[in-house]
Formats: C-alpha cells, sequence, structure tokens
C-alpha cells in the first residue's frame, strides 16, 4: 500500500450487509471471498464472506482508498486484527433485528478500538423491522462504556446512506487535523 | 456430537473420521487434520484438541477463500490447493470435490513428510470424503 | 460545602427511593451536596412518567434543569439530561455533575425573544413540551390539511406526508401547540417527534434561537441520527467538533470556518432536540487524539475521496 493511500474498515456481523456497503461505494466490483452459508440457522441467506472483501476507491494518478470488508463471524476474529491494522476508519454495521445486537455491538466496537485508535462511526440496519432494537438502544449501550460515537440508522443498499457513514468517518477523521493544531 | 456434526449428519461425521484415520496412516508425521466447511466449521478432526480444531477451520477457510479469490483475479480456473511451506512443518489446504456444501481438509505434517506423499495421501482423502459425501 | 437542591415528581417508588438512597452515597462527593426540596424552592427536578403532571409542566416553563427518568422500551425524552431506570449511581452522578456545571455559569439575561420571527412560537411551545416528561394530551398546531399533531409522552408526531416532507425544508407557519380533542386523519403518517424538533429548529431562524444560550460553551450530548436527518456535511462537522469537545459560538465557528448562520442554526437545531448541553467552561477533547501522524497527510486524500464519491458540497 502506498505511502499516500488510506484503508477504510467495514466490520460488523453476518448479514448486516458489509459486502453491499464495499460493492456501493467501490469503483469496481469487489473482490470477494464468499462461500456456501451452512449457518442458516444464525442468518439466512446463501453466501458469507470468511477472508475479506476489498474494494477500491481512486483519488488520483497512484492514490486509492481501500475498503476492507472483514468477516462476521467470531470465529473470523484473527482476521479481525490482520485487517484492522492501520486501518484510518472503521464503519460498524448492526442489524438491529438480531437478537443478540448490542452484544455485537459491544464485541465489534471494542475489537476495532472504541473510536480511540481510528475513528468508529455506527450504522444500524433494519431497525425498522417489528421486534427490532430502537436505534437509542445502541446510543445507550455505548453511552454506558462512556462512547459518544455516531450511530445512524441506515439500509446500506441505498449508496447515500453508505456515503453517509464515509462522510461522517472523513469529518472525524479532519478533526484529527484540527485537534492538533489547537495544541 | 458436536452441533456441527450434527449440521452435516453424525454418519457423515462418522464416514470422515474413519477416512481422516486412514489418513494418518498414509502419512507419516501427520500432526493434525481437520475437515471443515467452506464456511470455517469443523466437521471432522484428527489428533487436535476442539478449540484448536474450531480456530484451524476459521483459518483454513479464510486462506481458502482468499487463494480462490486470487486464482480469479488471475483469470485461473478455482483453486483446488494450497501448500504453506515452514522450516519445520508442512500445511495443505485442499479442497474435497464436488460436496454440497464444499467442503476443505486442512492437514499439518512435521518437516520429514516428503510432499509428494502428503499431497497423494491428501488427495486420496479428498477423493474418498467426497465419494462418502456424496452417496 | 456547596449545595444545591433537587425536586422529585413522578418518579415509580422503586425508583424515587434508589434515588434517595444515591444521594446519601453521593453526600459531599467534590465538596457538593445535594439535598431534596420542595419543586418550588429546588434548582433541578428529576421527574417520571408517574402522575405529578402538573409540577413537570410548570417546571417546563422555566429554564431550571429537568432530568427526565424513563423506563423499558420507551424513548428517550428529548431533554438533555436523561436516565434510564433502572440507572447507577456513577450515572446519575455524571448527569448531576453536569447540571452542577451549567448551572455554576453566570445567569444567562433574561431570555431574549424572537417573537417577529417566523415558527419561533410553535419552536418554543414545542421545546416546552418536551421538556414535561408527564404523560400529556395530543396536542395541534395549523389548519386543514396542513395540521400537526404532537404525542408528547411517546414522542411522536402526525402529519400528512406532504407536511413532513415540507418541514424538512422550510419552517412550518404554524402558531404554538395547544391541546387538542380531535384524533390525527388516518392518513396522516407518524414519525418521530426528534425529526419535527430538530427541523422545526433548524428553519427556526437564521440568528441564534431564544433557546439557546448565546454566552455559553456548548457540548453535544449523542449524534442527532443523521441517518433519519439526512444530515448536511456542515451538519456531521459541527457535531463531531461539538461531540468531542466543549466550544463556545465563537470558538465553533473558528473552528468549523462555517458562516455564524450555520452554526447558530445547528445549535438552534440541537437544543431544541434536546441533545445540547451547555458547561461552564471548555472542556478538553476527552476522548484522546487518534491517529497521530497520520491526520495531517490525509487532507488531500480526504478531499480527493469526498470529489469522487460525490460527497462535494
Amino acid at each position: 500500500m502506498n505511502e499516500q493511500d488510506f484503508k477504510i474498515v467495514f466490520t460488523g456481523p453476518m448479514g448486516a450487509g458489509k459486502t453491499t456497503a464495499i460493492a456501493a461505494i467501490s469503483d469496481e466490483p469487489p473482490v470477494s471471498t464468499d462461500v456456501v452459508n451452512t449457518d442458516r440457522a444464525v442468518f439466512d441467506k446463501a453466501l458469507t464472506t470468511v477472508g475479506l472483501d476489498y474494494g477500491r476507491i481512486a483519488i488520483a494518478a497512484g492514490q486509492h482508498v481501500h475498503l476492507y470488508g472483514t468477516p462476521g463471524q467470531l470465529r473470523y476474529r484473527f482476521l479481525w486484527g490482520i485487517l484492522g491494522n492501520n486501518a484510518a476508519g472503521v464503519i460498524v454495521l448492526i442489524d438491529a433485528s438480531q437478537a443478540d445486537a448490542l452484544v455485537q455491538l459491544d464485541a465489534f466496537v471494542e475489537a476495532f478500538g472504541s473510536g480511540k485508535r481510528a475513528p468508529v462511526v455506527v450504522g444500524v440496519g433494519r431497525s425498522d423491522q417489528a421486534g427490532a432494537l430502537a436505534l437509542d438502544a445502541f446510543v445507550q449501550r455505548l453511552e454506558r462504556h462512556g462512547l459518544t460515537l455516531p450511530v445512524f440508522g441506515v439500509d446500506v443498499r441505498r449508496r447515500d446512506d453508505v456515503l453517509l457513514l464515509v462522510d461522517t468517518l472523513l469529518c472525524l477523521l479532519e478533526l484529527g487535523d484540527i485537534g492538533r493544531k489547537i495544541v | 456430537m458436536t452441533a456441527v456434526a450434527a449440521r452435516f449428519g453424525r454418519i457423515a461425521a462418522g464416514v470422515a473420521q474413519r477416512q481422516l484415520d486412514a489418513l494418518a496412516l498414509a502419512a507419516p508425521g501427520l500432526l493434525c487434520a481437520v475437515l471443515l466447511s467452506a464456511d470455517g466449521f469443523e466437521v471432522a478432526s484428527l489428533q487436535t484438541d476442539k478449540g484448536s480444531a474450531a480456530r484451524l477451520a476459521a483459518m483454513a477457510s479464510s486462506l481458502s477463500a482468499i487463494a480462490a479469490a486470487i486464482a480469479r483475479e488471475a483469470g485461473l480456473a478455482e483453486s483446488n490447493r494450497m501448500i504453506i511451506e515452514s522450516a519445520n512443518g508442512t500445511i495443505v489446504l485442499a479442497n474435497v470435490p464436488d460436496t454440497s456444501p464444499p467442503l476443505l481438509l486442512a492437514v499439518i505434517v512435521a518437516d520429514g513428510c516428503v510432499l509428494g506423499r502428503l499431497l497423494w495421501a491428501t488427495t486420496n482423502c479428498c477423493n474418498a470424503i467426497g465419494r462418502a459425501f456424496r452417496e | 460545602m456547596r449545595t444545591r437542591r433537587i425536586a422529585v415528581a413522578g418518579l415509580a417508588d422503586d425508583a424515587s427511593q434508589a434515588f434517595r438512597s444515591m444521594l446519601k452515597i453521593l453526600e459531599g462527593r467534590g465538596g457538593l451536596s445535594w439535598i431534596l426540596a420542595p419543586p418550588d424552592a429546588a434548582e433541578v427536578l428529576i421527574a417520571g412518567t408517574h402522575g405529578d403532571e402538573l409540577i413537570a409542566r410548570r417546571w417546563a416553563r422555566t429554564d431550571k434543569p429537568v432530568i427526565a427518568v424513563y423506563e423499558g422500551s420507551a424513548a428517550r425524552p428529548m431533554t438533555p439530561y436523561t436516565l434510564h431506570h433502572p440507572f447507577r449511581v456513577m450515572q446519575l452522578l455524571g448527569v448531576l455533575e453536569e447540571i452542577d456545571q451549567a448551572l455554576a455559569r453566570p445567569m444567562a439575561s433574561t431570555p431574549r425573544t424572537h417573537v417577529a420571527e417566523s415558527g419561533t412560537g410553535f419552536a418554543e411551545s414545542l421545546r416546552l413540551l418536551a421538556r414535561g416528561n408527564a404523560a400529556g394530551g395530543l396536542y395541534a398546531a395549523g389548519e386543514g390539511g396542513m395540521k400537526i399533531f404532537v404525542r408528547s409522552e411517546v414522542l411522536v408526531y402526525y402529519a400528512s406526508t406532504e407536511t413532513a416532507q415540507r418541514l424538512t425544508r422550510s419552517a412550518l407557519p404554524f402558531s404554538a401547540l395547544h391541546l387538542t380533542n380531535e384524533s390525527p386523519p388516518p392518513d396522516f403518517v407518524c414519525r418521530p417527534i426528534f425529526e419535527l424538533a430538530w427541523f422545526t429548529g433548524w428553519h427556526a431562524s437564521t440568528t441564534l434561537a431564544s433557546w439557546v444560550d448565546p454566552g455559553a460553551v456548548y457540548h453535544l450530548q449523542r449524534w442527532p441520527d443523521f441517518g433519519l436527518l439526512r444530515g448536511s456535511r456542515e451538519q456531521l462537522a459541527l457535531a463531531a467538533l461539538l461531540t468531542r469537545a466543549s466550544h463556545s459560538r465563537s470558538r465553533l465557528i473558528e473552528l468549523s470556518q462555517q458562516s455564524e448562520s450555520s452554526v447558530d442554526r445547528f445549535l438552534n437545531a440541537c437544543a431544541l432536540a434536546g441533545v445540547l448541553t451547555v458547561t461552564a467552561n471548555a472542556a478538553g477533547d476527552a476522548t484522546g487524539s487518534f491517529m497521530g501522524s497520520s491526520a495531517a497527510r490525509l487532507g488531500g486524500l480526504i478531499r480527493g475521496l469526498r470529489s469522487r464519491l460525490g460527497l462535494t458540497n
């Protein structure tokens, strides 16, 4: 990876839309490592990511933003560290209709540094579904850990929603600049 | 019975276990072997504790999926085998042919096992498991 | 030792008991003692949804802080100070410390009023309604199809699809909300009151509204749901600044390099939506500085990425 490049990591549990989100903004169709999902009890979908998703956005000659998606299942935690290393920012996608969504929020936010190593933005999907947790439940969960992270209700099938998450990440990154100017 | 064996059936898991036993005889120096689904669940394992079999299954599935993506990127057909060589041992990840859901075999041997013999034994084992799972 | 007086209204028995025993635990902490007082003599009210509606409603008409206690899956009340029952002593302490700080700053001059500005009467009535946490009825404003209903205790509003869209774009020509016996027509949509409050605040005025203290130092309690509100770049940037540190209005304008009016509108919206708190003095960045050396080199990349993604202004 070029000195000038940076990477954004999309993470979150299985079925939250990481592959979809990367596909929505990548220049070219992303590289994916989807395989047949045999764990239909946890999430009923045909394919699941077991390696990584990779997309790219060209900025200028030789300059790129790299988009990495992690596998969602806990057994792939070893990859979270590898993919999260040196990330400029992390987008955590959560599915509000999954029963253990709050536990998942804790696990992913903590695994990716709780916003202290690199900014973290949380996108919550399917919060309008019957039985799903309200968005505020996620905000409160983070508050209990003393965290004030952006938590937005999104549908990652809409490109605009993915862009909102990325733009928020960029605003937080710019703050790093401002923070240093103050000091 | 593990939850994972439950997913594939007790009989299939038993067949796989017998094939892994046969592999141990055919590949001297075998340290451990794990049969896994492509999405990283252990189906059967040999000479390894359950915790490390589960971790090995997850890692093997990731590596295999990334290897397949690299092969596609290079314009090659689907990859079917991956070899990791180190100073004191060898790891082979091989696809079990034509199973649904797709299965992989991960084999770790100590230094000293001839690579050709290891690959031959692994291929035989995969073919036998493939036949058994298709029946 | 300093003392502050707090009154209790409408708390369920268990919450009330928990609160009283927590106050004892916190006695003298940080040189401050919180004592219970009748509502009229208190500086702060802690209020739940169980009765004592009149106290809460009367309180809402003052500028005294109210800690709204809510339970179960109820939506979070639109006041800056909230506690979800059951709460822990450290959570209570956190809220009390914030309020103590807010009270410590010199009293703002008498509230300024901009009666002439369109939407302010409606906005002010919405603000007062949201400050009262007790069970209320249905409130309405507007005429005919251009009518809006607000149900404060469940934090929703009802409007026609057209009105709901219109209020995101411009101030609604409404006068103050009033109690009504009518019910919303069946074809009206039901939306979160946060959305109504946010856009009402945003469109209320291009200068600082009467409900925002101009001399204060501000902090954002939490990020508004910009997924719902479709936040602009300016709003995202201001929210990022105010969630990481506390800033005065002038400092905020300086740091964000945004116009006075866009900063004022942002503060108006945040305050009306109940996510803005004021403190006595600017507090440093509590989250620590991530990124370290990498931030400076990112500037060009961030601009480039925005332009590639069509995120330019």
